[in-house]
């Protein structure tokens, strides 16, 4: 292999070992945020201390995955400028804006009202309390705003332009970029997904207090809690995905085609392949098993617009790699002294596909004198592997799909009165507390492996994105990213496993179950209980 | 190990230390890998990033494309 080659794919690696590390903490963090929110106002509105110490419980829970999580989205930015140079400079004047606004105000309005959450129990009324566990909620998911802003334009690069001058994209219209469709879905989808995370373990740890039956109504009205806004969030996932796969079909078609596996352009309204076993060499999906209309219904919302194909991508791509060579060769004319309108104007009707083609610079250095056997492979490049794409994302649905039958039947079993009988339900939610992270975990596999083989779609291929650092210091500092993350998971798994254990006996007032002389008894008899 | 340690602990001292060694872990990789960029605020000379995109040499060859001037400086 060659040795940029192992630069590009180790600084790929390095990026997301440590994104999809760092987002085992946040989704955590947003959504056990609002539901702390929904907690304590239920205990301002009703006095019932109970929710107050619901509240300081979860809460608890909260503070261990924030003081483990803060600063891990920070090793991100380290590798912009060291890894990925040509990138940072590229997008630098469009990411200064949302990554300044995300440091300077959401973090540390995040921060300092986390702060005041749990010092300020005794010294701020109960509403002004709640309304710093609401500052708490709402900086958490202002952070996330920011930061699907800036990922959301790298797959919609809206708002910008390439300057030759200063060879990097320029914000034209921070409006554009702000509400850049991409951006808004993205950001519903993943607070939302945040949400259901942290239904799914309160959920989990409520069931499992149920099923040693100790603090039942600590646990029931946390149950009750989680199964609704649980359900409430699944279910918008659910509709906030449809639309994500809408805004796809709009925007990023590649990457809606590579998802689905559709090779050929299908007669609309499109048919959905459930199942099937994709097969990149012979462009062809084995064993596939469809629903008709499904997906010209999702992607077009209309039932005489075709969904188009990999095979017609491919060729409208080869049209842009060639008209990106003209592009390729008119900036050179311009870079090379030739200010003439003329050259301006040959570099300005086609600079759209620029992009397109810098895809050759990896088979053809000159671009302009590339073969039709280096352009067939630039145009093969554009389109990621089906198989991962295809495999991620029918995972992530169908886990989907079990977190609304677990939601579902929690909310019914519960407003029947018929919960405890159903004990195989409350070892489910037990064991499915991970499966929310294997789900946000494999939508973002979705979302940046689908981008491929761009840093920014359309506009800056990803292996023309990386810094040329030595290969032994990527594979060191790999590792010592590897290496914190685990220990700071370890600590977290560590110290969660204890306080779920404690339960709210943690919160030392007195009423609960290792606190009355029975539990003491027992724990006395066999510490290893708790 | 790790377990034992953390378990006789109270939550705010355990809390602490991790976080000072968080602290400490970060900026021994930063000081390590991180503190000289090429991207100083995500920022480049045009001219090598004229020299990336549009030299003809290719762009998957060799270690590093920095000037050997720029090399000497970091």
């Amino acid at each position: 292999m060659n040795p940029l080659d192992d630069v590009v794919n180790l600084s790929r690696l390095q990026f997301a070992a440590t994104a999809l590390y760092h987002f085992l903490f946040v989704p955590l963090t947003l959504g056990l945020s609002w539901m702390l929110v929904i907690m304590e106002s239920v205990y301002v509105m009703t006095g019932k201390e109970i929710y107050r110490d619901m509240t300081k419980f979860w809460g608890k829970l909260f503070g261990i995955n924030f003081a483990m999580g803060v600063a891990t989205g920070i090793t991100l930015e380290f590798q912009f400028g060291t890894n990925w140079a040509y990138y940072s400079h590229y997008v630098g004047d469009i990411f200064g804006t949302p990554l300044a606004i995300e440091g300077l105000m959401a973090f540390f309005l995040e921060s300092t009202f986390v702060g005041l959450f749990f010092f300020g129990w005794t010294k701020l009324s109960k509403v002004q309390h709640l309304g710093v566990t609401f500052l708490v909620a709402f900086g958490s998911s202002l952070s996330a705003l920011w930061i699907l802003i800036a990922n959301g334009w790298m797959n919609h690069p809206v708002g910008a332009e390439f300057n030759y001058v200063t060879m990097r994209m320029e914000l034209t219209s921070i409006v554009d970029v702000i509400f850049n469709p991409v951006a808004q879905v993205k950001f519903v989808h993943t607070v939302a997904a945040g949400y259901v995370t942290a239904s799914m373990f309160v959920l989990g740890i409520s069931s499992y207090y149920l099923l040693k039956a100790r603090d039942i109504p600590f646990a029931l009205r946390s149950f009750a809690i989680a199964a609704g806004f649980g359900l409430a969030s699944t279910l918008s996932v659910i509709v906030l995905g449809d639309e994500s796969g809408y805004t796809a079909g709009e925007v990023n078609k590649t990457k809606l085609a590579a998802i689905e596996a559709e090779w050929e352009t299908q007669p609309a309204p499109a048919g959905i392949t459930v199942v099937g076993w994709p097969n990149d060499q012979t462009e062809h999906t084995d064993y596939a098993v469809k629903i008709p209309y499904v997906l010209g219904l999702i992607a077009t919302r209309s039932v005489d617009t075709p969904v188009t194909g990999i095979k017609e991508l491919k060729q409208g791509n080869e049209v842009r790699i060639r008209n990106g060579m003209k592009a390729y060769a008119a900036l050179t004319r311009l870079k090379s002294g030739d200010k003439s309108p003329e050259a301006r104007a040959a570099f300005d009707a086609l600079k759209d596909d620029l992009g397109y083609g810098l895809l050759l610079k990896k088979y053809a250095p000159k671009v302009i004198d590339a073969t039709e056997a280096q352009i067939k492979l630039a145009v093969n490049d554009t389109v990621p592997h089906v198989a991962p794409m295809f495999w991620s994302f029918r995972i992530m649905v169908g886990l989907g799909l079990l977190f609304l039958f677990i939601f579902s039947c929690s909310f019914f079993f519960l407003i029947r009165k018929r919960l405890a009988a159903q004990r195989w339900l409350l070892k489910l939610a037990v064991l499915a507390i991970p499966l929310p992270w294997v789900a946000a975990e494999l939508g973002w596999v979705v979302a940046e492996y689908g981008r491929q083989p761009w840093t920014i779609a359309g506009i800056l291929p990803t292996h023309l994105s990386a810094s040329t650092v030595p290969v032994g210091s990527l594979y060191f500092s790999l590792a010592g990213f590897l290496g914190f993350y685990t220990f700071l998971l370890v600590i977290e798994m560590t110290l969660m496993i204890k306080f779920a254990r404690k339960g709210p006996s943690s919160l030392h007032t007195g009423n609960y179950h290792w606190e009355q002389p029975a539990a003491i008894a027992a724990m006395a008899a066999n510490p290893a209980t708790i | 190990m790790i377990w034992r340690r953390l378990h006789g602990r109270s939550l705010a001292a355990a809390i602490t230390a991790a976080l000072l060694l968080k602290m400490l872990i970060l900026y021994a990789l930063w000081r390590a890998f991180f503190a000289q960029p090429q991207a100083v605020h995500m920022h480049m000379p045009a001219a090598q990033v004229e020299q990336h995109l549009l030299g003809s040499a290719p762009a998957t060859t060799g270690s590093s494309s920095l000037p050997s001037s720029s090399k000497g400086e970091r």
